[in-house]
């Protein structure tokens, strides 16, 4: 009789047992997995196109002035121009030199130079042969700048650097007297990328 | 077929005017350098002969002979008014008392009289004067224009007459005789 009372209590525990690991185990089974819908999230980044240029050298000339002559520049100003542009949306870079006031390109007391008579000269650029500051461009005022040079834009130089020398003369040639004195005057540099 | 063609063209063109406009709209400036540039115009004197650089003159004794021609000088300047008061042109003779020589005899400056009428010699004066340029006793001053905001740049030509005067001189030895006047301006 014992005997089978242990049988009935054995049989019961390992059934409990089991009942209560079948308890825990089942939770997985009976909570389906949910997943939401797509979100989207959209990423933009844009770099924008960027034109710089520089003076590393030459940033102040220096000139003697003599009547019926020209007087070149004591240095050359180096001019470095940066970008990085998308050649979809640009055709070309190009580099200016302007005087804010043509008429007085360089001022002295009572007395002004005015750009016709201040040359400059890019060998590596467009005007190859001293030219006056007198052009009418997109950048700087009507008669009183000159372009430097123009470069096409492609998909090999959309991003490049490039150093230029701008040689700069005042030609008083044809000049009917610059009064003795100090002149001074800002050649104002600007690239366009259009 | 037409209307597809005139279609077909319409929207090339707006596609023509698309692209365009994408380039125009696209314009960058970079940043503005400046180059300072700094000139200096110096001032300048300068003096020419432009006529009459030789002069000849035929001596008589105890009379005055007068040369043969004028020179003309043209005196150009380009000044500061601030920093200059006035332009002077004088004419003198190195060594004074051989002002003319035939090597042998020697005339002085006593005797070589000039004049600028459009200067400050109305009248024939000896070359005898002690000036800032030129030896002592052997120099004329010919004319001073006063430089102002209206002259500082200037050409002006003038006449110097000359004549050789030995109506106090001892008797000149018959030869032939040379001399240079000098001409020189200066401002000041």
């Amino acid at each position: 009789m014992d005997g089978t009372r242990q049988t009935i209590r054995r049989t019961g525990m390992l059934g409990l047992t089991l009942g209560v690991l079948a308890l825990f185990s089942a939770p997985g089974a009976a909570f389906a997995q949910i997943l939401s819908p797509l979100g989207n999230l959209s990423l933009n980044a844009a770099a924008p196109s960027s034109l710089t240029i520089s003076i590393p050298s030459g940033g102040t000339m220096n000139f003697a002035l003599v009547d019926g002559t020209a007087a070149n520049g004591s240095t050359a100003a180096s001019i470095t121009t940066s970008w990085s542009v998308n050649p979809g949306q640009t055709n070309s870079v190009q580099l200016f030199g302007y005087f804010s006031s043509p008429s007085a390109a360089l001022a002295g007391i009572g007395y002004n130079i005015a750009s016709t008579y201040v040359e400059g000269r890019v060998a590596t650029g467009a005007p190859t042969g001293f030219t006056p500051f007198t052009q009418t461009n997109p950048v700087g005022p009507a008669g009183g700048s000159l372009l430097l040079f123009s470069e096409l834009i492609t998909g090999i130089n959309k991003n490049k650097t490039r150093t230029d020398n701008l040689e700069v003369r005042i030609n008083l040639t044809t000049y009917p007297g610059v009064p003795a004195g100090n002149y001074t005057g800002l050649l104002r540099i600007q690239a366009r990328a259009l | 077929m037409r209307i597809r063609s005139i279609v077909g063209g319409a929207l090339a063109v707006v596609a023509a005017g698309l692209c365009v406009t994408n380039h125009a709209g696209a314009q960058t400036l970079s940043n503005v350098g400046n180059i300072t540039l700094n000139a200096s115009a110096a001032q300048t004197l300068t003096v020419a002969i432009t006529s009459g650089p030789t002069v000849n003159f035929t001596l008589a004794q105890g009379a005055a002979a007068a040369g043969d021609v004028s020179p003309a000088i043209s005196t150009s300047w380009n000044l500061n008014p601030g920093l200059t008061g006035a332009v002077t042109l004088f004419g003198y003779f190195n060594t004074p008392s051989s002002a003319l020589t035939d090597g042998t005899y020697d005339i002085a400056s006593n005797y070589v009289e000039g004049r600028m009428t459009t200067g400050a010699v109305a009248t024939f004066t000896a070359f005898t004067q002690t000036n800032a340029v030129g030896p002592a006793n052997g120099s004329l001053l010919l004319f001073t224009e006063n430089i102002t905001g209206g002259n500082k740049i200037s050409t002006r030509s003038d006449n110097l007459d000359l004549q050789v005067n030995l109506a106090t001189s001892p008797t000149v030895p018959a030869s032939s005789y040379t001399g240079t006047l000098r001409i020189q301006a200066r401002a000041l």
